[in-house]
């Protein structure tokens, strides 16, 4: 059984591609339309990483983030922060917020998966 | 005549204008003429000069006036060498100047005159004006002036003759003078030095002192070092800081040490300051590091001083002054952080801030805040121009933290202008806390920033303003309500909703139908702050939301609104509400007015759900109205054990000796929820009588009914409850029992309770059911188990382990030192013993010495024994011995008993006399401490037992010589049966029967005619002890003695193993078995039994029938004590007659089946029938499992006989709980 990855994000092709590309490397994926749902799945899936989009409607990844980062249940699920903003305050708040690591989109896939092990210590 | 006077007045004024004119004219000829004459006289003197002084006198008289050649020789000698100079003042004495200029200064009437002749006479310098200026020096009545200019005049002189004056006018109380004079003494350096150092040594006069010191401290001379040094001792505070400051200025190395001294010593802070700033003058190595030693010795006051003295330390002093950053004087910690900002640390720590991971709090950024906290801001302003990002962000944090308002405008800049949204986020953050009101436009400006976390962030730091400020920017504000984010929507319903205004309430009610449920739930909650009726309608819609959390806010809401229109709504709500928030309807239905509810009631009833039942009959009880008995009575009927338990729950609220009766039958209810509540509920009755029925549910099978019944019965507070709620607790296992046991306890008021509680909550274990069982607890039953603890409830509630500790010492120390009532400094007293607190043992002295209260000096003496010495506690405890008190007595003879008998043998006669005491319990007490120390050498009690007259005295010698049981003792007691006392004769009797082994016969039988019956059956047990044949007549002539206590005892003799015949015996024991007296008869069987005659059981058994409760207990003490129990336990293990050994069994399931039951089961594998058979029958009268279990191990056995008994029981045991 692979590892559960959690994706949140509003753009259904980038996630769809993404989702094919690490059910091939053996991940287990789950994912959440906005930043709403994922707040209310998370705690529930207890994925191993979560990859959150910064710009979603309603809920930003922020916010996501630090109120995931504030649940003792999901404090220790370490968080990748995956947005197309790339402002230095972005990468700071992101930090703020609790995130773990930050990639900015476009990224290789094949930086992305090393980036994920890393978090997910293999 | 009008037009003549004013042609006079025009006349008059021409006339003085002209004479004005005129005088000035004449003032101005004159002096150009004296300036002509003066550079005539000086091209004269140019040309005269190498004539010798009396000519050239001669010569400027025949051509000038004085004051024209005085002029001119000061303004010549000014330019001249000091040849020249000496010789014109010659000529000045010729001219007679000097002594012209004299009598000037000591004449003239006007001050101006005289300060202008001891200028001239100093500029003239000639040494006879020395004196005549040193006399202006001394003269009280002079002008301050004159003097002054005369000081001046002195040091122009330079005469040394001057130096010893001026030394002495050091001393005049005139700080004027007293600068100038130093002023003109600094002048005659080196040659006053000596002058200066004698005033050091010599003078009385701190302000002579004080000016030498200067003086010295100015010059550089070497031989100053010392005595300055030695003026650090001085007594003038003065003094003392001015020879620090003038050691600082000559950088004395040598005054390193002794400067340290002063520092660390000196009684004044000012001189320490100085002291502090001459070291961190000298600079050098050795006084940093002094300087730095003292640094955490030094009181708030000095340590600024010091501190400012360090900055010379550079980085070394950086950790210090980091450390003084947390000093609680301001002055310190504001020259600590200039000292780091002076040497560049603060820039170093901005920088550090780039690198510093974590949100906040990292050790640059705390060190930054603490610099900023203390008013040193500067670098921190100039930082928010740096490059990096999260350096701007943390300086913002910094400067808001401390509400910075000079960095008001640059934060304002940042806000609008820095590159970087979060920068400007955090600038704005900062400004909103700031508060400046000048702000407010840019802050609700930048609400429509594009960026959102800027939003958030704004509305996050707005959150924390008051109402009034932010009513003002309403109209700003509402537009965000609709704000995209959901978070910044529901962050901004918090904010508007503290707001009363119309505008807010129509706003928030529109938000009830926002898309999101927090947001919903919010604007819920906001509403029932604003508690209007008008909202009710919109707010009962929220009770059909999908979401709970926004249902459980609408019904709180309501339940702040209270409108009686919502009960139907509430009571609706019910149906599906979940349990976050079902107790809230009950309290939103409680606070609604009571007739309104009380009418609904068959809407109440009615209800389908039980959920609904029984969140009304909690709503029932919560409104506390005894008129809602009734239905809660129909509640308690309910087939829905919810229902039963929340209508149990709610007579609890209203808690009346009527609910009491009400509740009692549900203390069976099948369902342990209900019995739980009933427990809980009938805990808040207040009448002690409710424990009794309580007490059984100790045992409930359910363990939580058990820890509530533990709880319920300590409310109550009936005193018997105590050991049952002791057994309670030592027999449960769970942290959350144990804790109830705990609070039972206290609130009972036994002293195991507190030490439960106080260990407990240092127990990682227990403390979490302690603090949670007391916080559901009433405030009443709270108040009661804070007052019995006599603990102030915050420290209760601390979760340190180590701070809880240290508070409640202080506290429990801070209580025995007050005049509290003696019951809470005992409290304090056994609290403190058991933290091991050896502070207190000296107050515990006091206590034991002066306390008036007899049971605080007992407490203080049991807890001394915790803290002090062998040898010290003997002293206080033979001390005690003479209280007069018996209870602190017993406290002593108690603790001593706990002693090595070695130990107290030293005091053992001062004990003996304590058994004069008519205090029983004390007597008892004394007697068993005695007995372990004479058990040696008893032979020194028996001397005073022969001496003894005191009746008390007497008793308490034979209690202890018993207690010693040496059988040879016994004889000692025979001579006391002739005592004339009978209570002293019995008492003899009874411990000549304890103690003694074989005694003469003759020497026993004449008592047996004593007329006290417990005499008589003493002796009868003594005899017995001997039975044999000679003993036997006597015994038998017993056998028709009046007292029924005496012929038992003869009943029991004959019961005892002999070498008689077993004939005689049995033949006494049956004709006794028909006896008057049941107990006589009672024993006559049992020692029939113990001598194994059979048949005799169900004889026996209608005996005890016939004996009443208090003999049967008498009984089996005696058949236990007296050997016929161990016995017959004997008989039934190891005979070989099963009928003996099944009557065996029998006899003692009668005599003690609680006792025996666990010999009792070993029958169970008897291999004769009617042995099992007979231990079946008995053991089945006990519920205990295990015993229950071990009978039914017997219905596979191979006798029909015996598996039926055990059907039989089977069945019997059921029957019962039918019929219940």
């Amino acid at each position: 059984m692979g590892k559960k990855i959690f994706i949140a994000d509003d753009e259904s092709g980038f996630v769809s591609t993404l989702t094919s590309r690490l059910e091939f490397e053996g991940f287990e994926i789950t994912t959440a339309p906005d930043g709403k749902a994922a707040l209310e799945l998370i705690p529930i899936e207890k994925p191993d990483l979560i990859l959150l989009d910064i710009m979603m409607p309603a809920v930003n990844g922020y916010q996501v983030c630090r109120e995931l980062k504030e649940n003792p249940e999901t404090s220790s699920i370490p968080i990748l922060m995956l947005t197309a903003k790339s402002q230095e305050s972005d990468k700071f708040w992101g930090k703020e917020a609790g995130a773990d690591a930050y990639v900015t989109k476009p990224f290789d896939m094949d930086e992305l998966i090393a980036e994920m092990r890393a978090l997910l210590n293999e | 005549m009008l037009l003549w006077v004013v042609y006079g007045l025009v006349g008059t004024i021409g006339l003085m204008v002209f004479a004005v004119f005129l005088r000035e004219t004449w003032r101005a000829w004159e002096r150009r003429r004296f300036e002509r004459l003066k550079i005539d006289c000086t091209r004269r003197l140019r040309v005269l000069k190498y004539l010798e002084p009396e000519d050239l006198a001669a010569r400027l008289r025949a051509s000038f006036s004085l004051p024209v050649i005085e002029k001119c020789l000061e303004e010549f000698a000014e330019e001249s060498a000091t040849s020249m100079r000496e010789k014109l003042v010659q000529v000045s004495e010729d001219l007679g100047l000097v002594q012209a200029r004299i009598e000037a200064l000591t004449d003239a009437r006007s001050w101006p005159e005289r300060a202008a002749a001891a200028e001239r006479l100093g500029r003239i310098g000639h040494s006879a004006a020395v004196l005549p200026l040193i006399a202006v020096l001394q003269d009280k009545s002079e002008d301050k002036q004159v003097k002054s200019v005369a000081s001046v005049a002195l040091r122009e002189i330079r005469d040394p003759r001057a130096i010893e004056p001026l030394v002495e006018a050091l001393g005049w109380d005139d700080a004027a003078i007293g600068q100038s004079v130093a002023d003109t003494l600094a002048g005659f350096m080196p040659q006053a030095v000596p002058a200066l150092l004698d005033v050091l040594k010599s003078s009385k006069t701190d302000d002579q002192r004080y000016w030498a010191v200067r003086i010295l401290g100015a010059s550089t001379d070497s031989e100053t070092t010392g005595p300055l040094i030695a003026a650090l001792q001085d007594r003038s505070e003065k003094v003392r800081s001015e020879a620090a400051r003038s050691l600082g200025r000559l950088r004395a190395r040598a005054a390193i040490h002794p400067l340290t001294e002063t520092l660390l010593r000196d009684p004044l802070a000012p001189v320490r300051e100085e002291a502090a700033r001459a070291l961190g003058e000298i600079g050098d190595e050795q006084a940093l590091e002094a300087l730095k030693q003292a640094l955490g010795e030094l009181p708030y006051e000095v340590r600024a001083g010091a501190l400012t003295a360090m900055e010379k330390m550079g980085d070394e002093a950086v950790p210090l002054f980091l450390q003084a950053l947390d000093e609680d004087d301001e002055r310190t910690r504001t020259q600590a952080a200039t000292a780091l900002e002076r040497n560049g640390y603060v820039d170093t720590l901005i920088e550090r801030l780039a690198d510093e991971s974590g949100t906040t709090g990292g050790p640059s950024f705390l060190v930054l805040l603490k610099v900023a906290r203390a008013g040193v801001v500067e670098s921190l302003i100039q930082a928010l121009s740096l490059p990096d990002l999260q350096v701007r962000v943390r300086v913002c944090q910094i400067l808001g933290e401390v509400r910075c308002r000079s960095a008001v405008d640059v934060l304002s800049d940042a806000a609008v202008d820095d590159s970087e949204w979060a920068v400007r986020a955090r600038a704005l953050e900062a400004l909103i806390r700031i508060g400046d009101p000048q702000t407010q436009a840019l802050w609700l400006r930048q609400l429509r920033e594009d960026e959102e976390n800027v939003r958030e962030c704004i509305l996050e730091a707005m959150s924390r303003l008051s109402p009034t400020v932010l009513e003002s920017m309403l109209p700003d504000l509402l537009p965000q309500l609709h704000d995209p984010n959901l978070k910044i929507r529901r962050l901004m319903v918090g904010l508007v909703g503290s707001i009363r205004s119309d505008r807010v309430e129509q706003a928030l009610v529109e938000s009830l139908s926002d898309s999101a449920a927090d947001v919903r739930a919010q604007a819920a909650s906001a509403l029932g702050r604003f508690s209007k009726n008008d909202t009710v309608k919109a707010l009962e819609k929220c009770l059909e939301d999908p979401e709970s959390r926004v249902r459980g806010a609408a019904v709180r809401a309501l339940g702040e609104i209270k409108d009686s229109a919502s009960i139907p709504a509430l009571a609706q709500a019910f149906e599906n509400a979940d349990d976050s928030y079902r107790d809230d309807i009950a309290r939103a239905l409680a606070a609604m007015k009571r007739n309104d509810l009380l009418a609904l009631t068959d809407l109440l009833m009615g209800l389908r759900s039980g959920e609904a039942r029984s969140g009304v009959a909690l709503a029932l009880g919560l409104k506390g109205d005894a008129r809602a008995l009734g239905l809660l009575q129909t509640f308690l009927m309910d087939g829905d054990p919810l229902v039963r338990t929340s209508a149990a729950r709610a007579l609890g609220e209203l808690a009346s000796p009527e609910t009491g009766a009400l509740l009692l039958p549900y203390l069976e209810d099948p369902d342990a929820r209900v019995r739980a509540a009933t427990v809980a509920s009938l805990g808040r009755c207040q009448d002690p009588e409710l424990a009794n029925p309580l007490v059984p549910l100790l045992d409930d099978p359910d363990v939580a009914v058990g820890r509530q019944a533990a709880l319920a019965i300590g409310q109550l507070g009936h005193p018997t409850g105590i050991t049952y709620v002791q057994h309670f607790h030592a027999r449960v296992s769970d942290p959350i029992s144990q804790a109830a046991a705990a609070i039972g306890l206290t609130l009972l008021g036994d002293q195991t309770g507190l030490e439960i509680i106080l260990e407990g909550l240092q127990d990682p274990r227990l403390a979490p059911p302690l603090r949670d069982l007391i916080r559901a607890c009433t405030k009443e039953t709270q108040q009661k188990f804070f007052a019995v603890l006599t603990l102030e409830p915050a420290l209760f509630w601390l979760e340190d382990r180590q701070e809880f500790r240290s508070k409640v010492v202080e506290h429990y120390v801070g209580l025995l030192q007050s005049d509290r009532q003696p019951s809470a400094r005992i409290r304090a007293m056994q609290a403190l013993a058991l933290f091991g607190e050896s502070r207190c043992a000296p107050i515990l002295e006091s206590s034991l010495k002066r306390d008036p209260n007899a049971t605080v000096r007992a407490q203080a003496l049991e807890s001394l024994g915790r803290f002090l010495d062998l040898p010290e506690l003997l002293d206080r405890l033979v001390l005690a011995i003479r209280d007069p008190a018996d209870e602190v007595r017993l406290q002593a003879a108690r603790t001593l008993d706990g002693l090595n008998p070695d130990d107290v043998k030293p005091h053992r006669e001062q004990l003996v006399e304590l058994l004069e005491t008519e205090n029983d319990e004390l007597q008892e007490a004394v007697c068993q401490l005695l007995s372990k120390c004479y058990r040696r050498d008893w032979r020194t009690l028996a001397d005073r037992l022969m001496g003894a007259e005191k009746t008390h005295s007497l008793r308490g010698l034979i209690r202890t010589l018993s207690l010693i049981g040496d059988p040879k003792i016994g004889v000692l007691f025979l001579p006391i049966l002739d005592h004339r006392d009978p209570e002293i004769r019995e008492l003899a009797a009874e411990q000549l029967s304890h103690v003694a082994s074989r005694l003469p016969l003759e020497s026993l039988v004449p008592y047996l005619e004593d007329p006290n019956e417990r005499v008589r059956s003493a002796i009868v047990r003594c005899l017995g002890k001997q039975m044999g044949a000679e003993v036997v007549t006597p015994l038998l002539e017993r056998m028709l003695d009046p007292s029924p206590l005496v012929r038992q005892e003869v009943a029991a003799a004959f019961g005892r193993p002999t070498d008689l015949d077993d004939e005689e015996p049995v033949q006494v024991l049956t004709k006794m078995a028909k006896d008057a007296s049941v107990l006589v008869r009672a024993q006559a069987l049992a020692s029939l039994i113990r001598l194994g005659v059979t048949g005799q059981r169900k004889v026996f058994e209608e005996a005890c029938t016939d004996l009443d409760e208090e003999d049967l207990v008498a009984l089996r003490a005696r058949l236990n004590k007296d050997g016929t129990l161990p016995q017959v336990l004997e008989i039934m293990k190891t005979d070989r007659d099963a009928k003996k050994r099944a009557d065996a069994v029998h006899f003692l399931a009668q005599a003690d089946l609680q006792g025996y039951a666990s010999e009792i089961v070993l029958a169970l594998q008897d291999p004769a029938t009617t042995v099992r058979m007979a231990a079946i029958e008995t053991l089945g009268q006990l519920e205990d499992p295990g015993i229950q279990e071990a009978i039914e191990a017997l219905s596979s056995d191979p006798v029909e006989a015996v598996r039926t008994a055990v059907k039989r029981r089977r069945l019997r045991s059921v029957s019962p709980r039918k019929e219940a």
